[in-house]
């Protein structure tokens, strides 16, 4: 299982277009503040980085890793590998947890380096240092565990389908996830009462990716999640994320090509 | 059976985690959730507002037309007006008020352009409509000196928030009076330019105004309307009063226009009156509104009043061959307020 991390991992690094996620969020963090007007109102120039930074990683997550991920998975089939490791006993759930490992990694760097990122240079002097840390932390860990979710769906999904089919399951899952869930929390506060009960049983079913996004949080300084709702929301997350990972691994059986 | 309880396990824990997230109590009251990449009060949504500027010309993108009423008490549907109402112009109004962040010159030439665009559309749709065609040219002959973002004079009014904003500004990044100054000299540059052409473009749209008029017209408010048309042409096109004063042919000129222009304007006016005459007997006059009638009757006195104004600018600009101060500033009296040229 570590020889399928390492020789994973190393490929991604040696084909060095981790470099463009990377290049990215520098980039984001330096011309952040010049797409707000902070020529007027100076304060907005630490939002707009952190709303930058931020937009990006999630832009780069959904995108970059997500297309990693269609790729990792597709691998194994048009290279024989999953041949390979089967003959040399490697279990169908050790194989793709290994896998799962090397987007959580990319995940892991792109939210942190954002996080770490927004904490110089978007942080407003009249916040504490300690609470602007607190809440990049749950920003990140809240975005890796909902990106991980999604991440299993899209290499899971690569056993059954090619690349391109993959990596468009997963963004749809996100688009969901993040925003169009939005469009169900209105219809079930509407009148239509049939609406509303369709609406209500959709969004206790849906994916609830929009907990983790914390950028209006970030950029309006609202500050940390409060205790209780972070634990309640975080273990949603973790129980969302142990569903599709058994979801990936029985999508993930060994069949023959 | 051990996936199936994992699954189990893991559902109810979610469930759990959903109902005591407390979803509802993240955001404070008043936030409109519908915000996607926090686009609403960014710099980024209002770049992409203004780059799809030429495409989404009449659409919601830019929002410069107000969005229409939601009409229907689907969720769904006002879901979405939301999100329309959110990512326009009004939006920008509401979060962004110009008292504290004052409109940019840019934003009033859009405007500008906009405004003109649907008045130019009213007025196409009916050239005969004097109303439609009075707010066009109105517009038109209107000349911007004040506006939001600042004096056209260079100087700022004490007490206005927003000048007292940019000043503060100013102070701040160590002042450049230079640039305020060269962003003042282009805008009065563009002044000048936008105001001919938009002088040009008042006398063309009177003169449709008057070749599509048609001359067996019935109702009797469209000749009144005409008739002001015609005052509206004079006031255009006559001499000013520095080439008056300066100018013996410029003063006949002058007299020329006015008395034509009054002969047609009277001529309507009898046209009206006959008109109105047959619609007495007819029986339709009594059939419209109080206010209409009320209106058609002041309509008839201002054009009355009118045609005696330029009789009265002919005796007056018949003073000024002799250069007498008195009998100037007597003309001056005379004139009324909306054809400042005269």
């Amino acid at each position: 299982m570590k020889s399928i991390f390492l020789l994973h991992i190393r490929q991604i690094f040696r084909e060095n277009d981790w470099i463009l996620p990377l290049l990215l969020l520098v980039v984001a963090s330096i011309i952040g503040s010049s797409l707000a007007p902070s020529n007027e109102d100076p304060t907005l120039r630490f939002s707009a980085r952190t709303q930058t930074i931020w937009i990006t990683a999630w832009l780069c997550s959904i995108f970059w890793v997500g297309f990693v991920s269609a790729k990792l998975g597709s691998s194994q089939r048009t290279k024989g590998l999953r041949e390979f490791w089967k003959a040399l006993g490697i279990s169908d759930a050790g194989y793709f947890l290994s896998l799962l490992a090397i987007p959580v990694i990319c995940n892991v760097l792109i939210f942190g380096l954002a996080g770490v990122l927004t904490f110089f240079v978007g942080h407003t002097p009249e916040v504490p240092v300690a609470e602007w840390a607190y809440v990049n932390a749950q920003a990140a860990f809240f975005a890796v565990l909902a990106q991980t979710s999604v991440m299993a769906l899209i290499v899971a999904l690569t056993n059954l389908l090619d690349i391109a089919p993959a990596f468009a399951c997963g963004f749809l899952i996100n688009l969901y996830g993040l925003y169009g869930i939005g469009a169900v929390d209105q219809v079930r506060s509407g009148k239509n009462p049939f609406l509303s009960k369709a609406a209500e049983l959709l969004w206790t079913v849906s994916p609830h990716l929009h907990f983790a996004d914390f950028l209006p949080r970030l950029t309006f300084g609202w500050g940390a999640l409060p205790g209780k709702p972070f634990l309640f929301a975080g273990l949603y997350l973790v129980a969302v994320l142990i569903l599709s990972v058994a979801t990936g691994s029985r999508l993930w059986r060994f069949r023959r090509s | 059976m051990r996936t199936l309880i994992l699954y189990i396990a893991a559902g109810a824990v979610a469930i759990l985690g959903l109902s005591k997230a407390q979803w509802e109590t993240w955001f404070p009251q008043n936030f409109a959730r519908w915000n996607t990449f926090a686009l609403r009060e960014s710099g980024l949504g209002r770049m992409a507002s203004r780059a799809m500027t030429k495409d989404a010309d009449r659409s919601w993108h830019h929002g410069l037309t107000a969005p229409s009423r939601a009409e229907a008490s689907n969720p769904l549907s006002r879901w979405i007006d939301q999100g329309v109402f959110s990512l326009g112009f009004q939006g920008r109004l509401v979060y962004r008020p110009p008292s504290k962040f004052p409109i940019r010159p840019s934003e009033v030439v859009e405007v500008l352009a906009k405004t003109e665009q649907g008045l130019s559309t009213a007025f196409t749709l009916d050239p005969g409509n004097y109303e439609a065609y009075d707010a066009y040219v109105m517009f038109l002959t209107t000349q911007i000196r004040e506006t939001e973002f600042g004096s056209m004079d260079g100087k700022k009014e004490e007490g206005d928030d927003a000048s007292s904003v940019k000043a503060d500004d100013k102070k701040d990044a160590g002042g450049d009076d230079d640039d305020d100054f060269a962003a003042v000299q282009r805008f009065r540059k563009w002044e000048d330019q936008e105001q001919r052409r938009r002088n040009l473009r008042a006398v063309a749209v009177t003169d449709y105004a008057i070749s599509r008029f048609a001359p067996n017209e019935t109702d009797p408010e469209r000749h009144l309307g005409l008739a002001m048309v015609y005052y509206n042409r004079f006031a255009l096109l006559a001499p000013d009063v520095p080439s008056r004063k300066s100018s013996f042919i410029a003063r006949r000129l002058f007299e020329t226009q006015a008395l034509q222009t009054a002969e047609k304007m009277k001529k309507c006016l009898q046209n009206a009156q006959s008109r109105q005459q047959g619609m007495i007997a007819s029986g339709d006059w009594q059939n419209r509104s109080a206010a209409r009638l009320s209106d058609y009757q002041q309509d008839e006195q201002m054009v009355e009043k009118y045609i005696s104004v330029l009789y009265q600018s002919v005796i007056n600009s018949r003073k000024l061959d002799g250069t007498n101060p008195a009998s100037q500033m007597a003309w001056r009296a005379a004139v009324p307020s909306v054809p400042s040229r005269i």
